[in-house]
């Protein structure tokens, strides 16, 4: 009996040990939820043959800012700040460096930067912390008398490896020395576009990041004026408000920088109101293409760009004296920073609502201060003047809209993107 | 003359002279040193009957009183040899208490003069005895301990007999020539019997004299006068021999090496339980130095004398150290009859060849070198929880009490395992990684003949018991704790069975032999608990367990005392009293195929063999695997280190020989299976431990420290990490310190709030909202961040956004950053890096004050102060350290001093 019950247990027990549940595997924590760059980076700082500003809007009191070059670290320079956390700088005040990109620590929230050009003309361009993704740059050409410079920029410890995928008039550029571009640490390489692929009429490039991070940035020099663009992440959907200036021509420039084409239509917003599917094509793989606003759209407007798989977009102005380079905005917000409105003289700001109902907007001042309210109707561009200032302002308003600002002097045209706050 | 048989020239004039000299009669004096409280008159008796003429005849004492009519008592020899007549040739020095043969001068004369020797010594027989040898001459080592050569109670069987050139022969008789007696001022009169006549020997020697033995020269010894080792007297009178006679150039490396011998010697008897020695050596050196003006002396005298160099006293030494070789032997032959508990080793070494079970034991042996032969090739790899030991110092301070390192640190106990692996380190003189191969090696060996001695304590003995051993030791159970690098449980398995053997067995007889048996108990008790901590109980349960099965003879009393020891291992388990039944598993990947196959070879073997003790293995084999579903990975480590046992018990029952029927040539076929199959785990080399992945790929770690510094480790899972790591963001991370990891680093004690600090920084740097992550780092100590390469998707996008982090290219299948901005664990306030001294720190004294980046702990002094999660200390000491006696420390003292108790007492029990 005993030794029944012996065979018994021992068997229970082999049985036991088979259908006892495995040990729960040990699951770490969920990962953390990635915060806004904690530093922005204005890659195309000059301070020799060019006068460079950089323009702040929310800036922390104690910010210092680090030019980076050749793996150095030469000047640090703590701003100063306004309570209202407006600063603006010119460069050449700290530094001589013909190239002298500038890291920007960011607070809570971060600031507005903006970087503004004069000297051969006149432009501004966003500061970005860069992207792991292809950052595309839109808008450049390398036409007889042109130049079209790259700068990437990598303020940071570890060394980047990137391509240059560029597309123009001929198709997907392909170029060796585009090809494994080594940025090392705390420096910045200048590829002169207009060198290795000149005679394009229109070119943009697509930064493909292999290691490490770059911020990049292009400027485009027509010989009577300067544009100068940052780098776009691709999307899906594009708003591009599209005012209407005298003599200025206004180009869309759309680029695929997927490895699979992008058939897209373009929604427009005109007088006549909204004009779904006014024009529809494909982008091909790593390709651009450029539209002529005017074939599309008579006066101010905007352009609405619907894509099936990410592009980049953006409206070139080019004319006689002008060129500038306004990129498109992939959401609408009620809050926007325009930092580098009215440092190069009286502005306009562009509001569009895309909306079905009336906003109204306010333009405040880089202190807060209003300047003026306006409404909105519903999928309608109102524009906005504003007049010089050191500092630009901000626009609030009680509806999504979508905002830009341009600036037409005699030195040439500016314009760009104002930055969005709490998008959508 | 004319019967010389030889034509050949030079051996005619060979044989002629011999022939002369037996011929001659020399003219002899014998002379007897009369021995305290011993009538010298037999001696004298046998000197009056000896068959070769003397001159005279002399005695050498203190009192005149009863000295024969007719013989001239005299104070000391060099009194006699200076008022001999120079026409005697020899003096026959005799003891008090010998009694030669009637042709023993005789023989001594001839051959000394035969062999132009200027010392001869006879032949001596223990007195009482006809034919038991005393010595027929002696070496010597370099120390001047003797050497005869001879057993205890040897017999002579003229297995000797043959004249020949020796170290020294014994003053108890010999002749030595007249004159150079005289020249070499005699005996030492200090020297007791032995240690003169070492002295003498080595004295004629350096003068250029023969010194021999002649074997027909026989003298019975009643050994009165003392005998060979004789006590302190003859040790330090050794020692003033060999002081005086070698050169300078010599005695610069002997003293030393005598010293050094003596303390080893004194050890080693401590572990034999002789205390005497360690006084005995320090009598020893004692003496000499009170004798040194006279030993300087004497070492003038025979300066003037000297014909030859210490290369012939080499000559007649032996190797090494005679004491140590002799205490080694002893040791060894204790030890192995602990081990070899049926004598098959020992007792029956003449049998032991024809064995089955010896046999089985060569055959796993050999398997085991095989599946260890890492060791002997790359040494073990560096994975899990099997980490190098680190230094043995600062691992035995944190044993006992001390700061736990491990992590940001702790005042929680560190695993008992840093103790014997730390006093292993010691051992072997700091070589870590000798240590740690030797540990693993010998605890594999020992396990094999532990899970032999099991089985024949449950009655499933003999030659499959030992392929049952290595089944333990690769089988299923071991090989999930190999699979988890979990190294220490590894060793717990081959310390198990002993534990368990240990209670029980047949009673004891006498109460000595049962504190032997407790005091084993006891010890391994206290080892296997240190090795694996919830086994501390294993021993008692098992034994209860066994009272229930009935019919085997368990030590309930002895389990119960042997328990005491396992209060090592509470207070580390009482820190890890949250993750016992929690924490990150040990993976249980055991094959359904795999656990049948073993059910029903035991199902077999209960069914033709033994059910009892079949029921014993199944319920260790099957309950510990069973139950390591359920609970954390410290009770897992013991579950499956008994289920390892068990399987070993389960292959030895049914290998078991015993009546071949249906069930049990299947049980016997199963067995074999199980066996086969669990030789699986030889196949890496390495125990069965994965390859190596934190060993030498992260020897950068100690690039560039200047002081303490940190690396903190990330991987995709706590697996690939070394030791235990603490969930992050999307990873699994740890802190290690710049020696590497090591295994008094395994374990991270409880978080503390240097811990939930680290934490959010890591979740801060890998949420990209950090540009500067090595600032934040540098807070922690952290030089270097290493990411196995799966975790480059995780670490590195938001790593590739920061200033001061340089990426570190040359790691091999890791992502590595190295901080820019590093603080070492220990610096002052105006950066000055102090340097680990034990488990404190150490730097130049300043008025600073000093930040440790521990997790803060009142322990830590002079004038500890709190600095957020961590603390300062004052800089003035030019030393930080860690005081706290709880009772943690307390219990750890309490446990080892119980188990190393345990083994004194076990070996004193086992002397019966």
């Amino acid at each position: 009996m005993m030794k029944v019950a012996a065979l018994v247990v021992v068997a229970a027990l082999a049985v036991a040990a088979v259908v006892a549940p495995e040990p729960s595997q040990p699951v770490p924590l969920p990962p953390s939820p990635q915060a806004t760059a904690p530093y922005t980076v204005c890659p195309l700082g000059e301070a020799a043959r060019r006068t460079t500003a950089l323009t702040f809007l929310e800036a922390a009191r104690d910010t210092t800012i680090s030019i980076f070059s050749a793996g150095d670290v030469p000047v640090e320079a703590a701003i100063e700040v306004s309570e209202e956390g407006t600063s603006a700088l010119e460069l050449s005040e700290i530094t001589g460096l013909a190239l002298a990109p500038v890291l920007v620590p960011q607070g809570t929230p971060p600031s507005a930067v903006e970087t503004i050009l004069q000297g051969g003309g006149v432009a501004a361009a966003p500061c970005q912390p860069g992207s792991p993704d292809a950052q595309v740059l839109l808008g450049g050409s390398t036409a007889e008398g042109h130049t079209y410079t790259i700068s990437l920029a990598n303020p940071f410890a570890g060394a980047a490896t990137v391509d240059i995928a560029a597309a123009s008039e001929v198709g997907v550029e392909s170029e060796p020395a585009l090809s494994g571009i080594v940025v090392p640490p705390r420096s910045l390489i200048a590829v002169d576009l207009h060198s290795i692929l000149p005679g394009r009429q229109a070119i943009s490039a697509a930064i493909v990041t292999h290691q490490g991070r770059v911020v990049p940035g292009a400027v485009h020099d027509t010989g009577s004026d300067i544009s100068a663009t940052a780098g776009l992440i691709a999307a899906l959907d594009w708003y591009l408000p599209a005012p209407a200036l005298e003599g200025v021509g206004r180009t869309l420039v759309l680029f695929a920088p997927g490895t699979t084409e992008a058939p897209f239509q373009i929604d427009v917003y005109g007088p006549d109101g909204l004009l779904e599917a006014a024009y529809e094509d494909v982008i091909p793989a790593q390709s651009q293409i450029t539209i002529p606003v005017g074939d599309l759209l008579e006066g101010a407007g905007a352009i609405r760009v619907l894509s099936a798989n990410p592009v980049a977009a953006a409206l070139r102005f080019s004319g006689d004296g002008a060129n500038a380079v306004v990129p498109g905005s992939s959401a609408a917000s009620p809050s926007w920073r325009l930092s580098g409105a009215g440092r190069l003289g009286d502005s306009v700001v562009h509001v569009f609502n895309p909306g079905d109902v009336e906003v109204t907007a306010e333009l405040q001042s880089g202190t807060g201060r209003p300047i003026t309210s306006v409404a909105v109707p519903p999928q309608t561009l109102v524009q906005v003047p504003i007049t010089a200032r050191p500092v630009g302002g901000r626009l609030e308003a009680d509806g999504d809209v979508v905002v830009t600002w341009t600036t037409n002097t005699e030195n040439g045209l500016a314009g760009d993107l104002a930055d969005p706050l709490a998008p959508g | 003359m004319s019967a010389l048989p030889s034509e050949n020239a030079e051996v005619t004039e060979e044989l002629e002279a011999d022939a002369s000299r037996q011929t001659h009669t020399s003219s002899v004096v014998a002379v007897v040193s009369v021995v305290a409280g011993v009538d010298p008159q037999p001696t004298l008796d046998a000197v009056a009957r000896q068959d070769y003429p003397l001159v005279e005849v002399r005695l050498i004492g203190t009192e005149t009183e009863g000295t024969p009519s007719g013989i001239v008592m005299s104070h000391d020899l060099a009194e006699v040899v200076a008022g001999l007549d120079p026409s005697v040739e020899y003096v026959w020095v005799l003891h008090g208490d010998a009694r030669p043969r009637p042709d023993a001068l005789k023989a001594l004369v001839t051959e000394a003069n035969r062999f132009e020797a200027s010392l001869a010594g006879s032949k001596l027989l223990v007195g009482g005895t006809l034919d038991t040898l005393e010595s027929v001459g002696s070496a010597t080592d370099v120390f001047g301990e003797p050497y005869t050569g001879l057993d205890e109670g040897e017999v002579d069987l003229e297995q000797y007999d043959v004249v020949r050139d020796v170290a020294f022969v014994s003053s108890v008789s010999m002749l030595v020539r007249r004159d150079l007696l005289r020249g070499l001022g005699g005996i030492d009169q200090k020297l007791a019997p032995v240690a003169a006549g070492l002295d003498l020997s080595q004295r004629v020697r350096i003068a250029g004299g023969r010194v021999i033995v002649v074997p027909s020269s026989e003298v019975f010894h009643d050994r009165r006068c003392g005998r060979g080792d004789g006590g302190w007297r003859e040790q330090s009178g050794r020692m003033r021999a060999m002081l005086k006679a070698y050169r300078p150039i010599t005695l610069i490396w002997m003293v030393p090496l005598a010293i050094l011998t003596g303390v080893a010697d004194s050890l080693i008897s401590l572990l034999l339980g002789r205390w005497r020695l360690a006084p005995r050596y320090l009598l020893t050196w004692g003496w000499n130095l009170v004798n040194l003006p006279s030993t300087i002396a004497a070492r003038r005298s025979i300066a003037r004398v000297r014909q030859v160099g210490d290369e012939e006293l080499f000559r007649y030494q032996v190797r090494g150290s005679v004491r140590l070789r002799q205490v080694g032997s002893e040791l060894s032959d204790r030890l192995l009859t602990i081990f070899d508990d049926d004598s098959t080793v020992t007792r029956r070494a003449a049998e032991i060849w024809s064995s089955p079970t010896t046999w089985a034991i060569v055959g796993v042996l050999f398997l085991l070198l095989i599946g260890m032969r890492s060791l002997f090739l790359t040494g073990l790899p560096v994975v899990g929880h099997a980490l190098p030991f680190g230094d043995a110092s600062t691992a035995l301070s944190r044993f006992v009490g001390g700061w736990n390192a491990s992590g940001l640190g702790s005042a929680a106990p560190v695993h008992p395992v840093t103790g014997p692996t730390g006093v292993a380190t010691l051992v072997v003189l700091g070589n870590e990684e000798l240590a740690r191969s030797l540990v693993t090696l010998g605890a594999f060996v020992v396990g094999i003949f532990g899970v032999g001695r099991l089985a024949q304590r449950l009655g499933v003995g003999g030659p499959g018991a030992y392929l049952g051993g290595a089944a333990a030791l690769f089988g299923l159970p071991a090989s999930i704790l190999a699979t988890d690098g979990r190294w220490s449980a590894l060793i717990g398995i081959g310390i198990l069975p002993w534990a368990l053997a240990s209670v029980v067995g047949s009673p004891a007889i006498g109460r000595r032999r049962w504190l032997g048996q407790a005091g084993l108990a006891t010890f391994f008790t206290g080892l296997v608990a240190c090795f694996v901590p919830v086994l501390g109980i294993a021993p008692l349960l098992f034994a209860v367990g066994l009272k229930l099965t009935g019919r085997f003879r368990p030590r309930l009393l002895v389990s119960l005392v042997g328990t005491m020891a396992a209060v090592v291992a509470v207070p580390y388990l009482v820190s890890r009293r949250d993750v016992l039944m929690d924490g990150v598993p040990i993976r249980i990947d055991a094959h359904p195929l795999i656990v049948a196959l073993v059910a029903v070879t035991l199902l077999l073997a209960m069914i033709a063999r033994s059910w009892r003790a079949g029921t014993i293995a199944g319920a260790l084999t099957f309950g510990g695997l069973a139950g390591s579903h359920f609970v954390g990975p410290d009770i897992q480590e013991g579950l499956l280190a008994i289920a390892a046992v068990g399987l070993g018990l389960v292959v030895a029952a049914a290998l078991r020989r015993g009546e071949r029927n249906i069930f049990g040539w299947a049980g016997l076929a199963g067995g074999v299976v199980v066996f086969i199959v669990s030789l699986a785990g030889l196949a890496g080399g390495r125990g069965g431990l994965p390859p190596d992945t934190w060993g030498d790929r992260i020897g950068f770690v100690t690039l560039g420290a200047t002081g303490v510094e940190r690396a903190l480790l990330i991987a995709p899972d706590p697996y690939g990490l070394p030791g235990e790591s603490r969930p992050g963001p999307g990873f699994w991370y740890r802190l290690i310190d710049s020696r590497g990891p090591t295994l008094d680093q395994a374990i991270l004690p409880p978080p503390g709030e240097g811990d939930d600090a680290l934490a959010s920084t890591v979740e801060l740097i890998t949420s990209g909202a950090t540009l500067r992550p090595g600032a934040e780092l540098a807070e922690f100590g952290v030089r270097w961040l290493v990411g196995t390469d799966q975790t480059s998707e995780l670490i590195g996008p938001t790593l590739q956004a920061q200033i001061d982090m340089n990426t570190f290219p040359f790691a091999e299948r890791l992502v590595v950053f190295e901080n820019t901005v590093v603080r070492p664990v220990a610096v002052t306030e105006g950066g000055v890096p102090w340097q680990a001294a034990g488990s404190g720190f150490r730097g130049d004294p300043t008025d600073e004050r000093v930040l440790l980046a521990y997790n803060g702990d009142p322990g830590w002094g002079p004038d500890w102060q709190p600095d957020e999660w961590a603390g300062t200390v004052s800089g003035r000491d030019g030393e930080a350290v860690y005081r706290r006696v709880g009772v943690e420390a307390v219990l750890v003292w309490a446990g080892t001093v119980i188990s190393v108790l345990g083994l004194a007492v076990g070996i004193w029990g086992r002397r019966t």
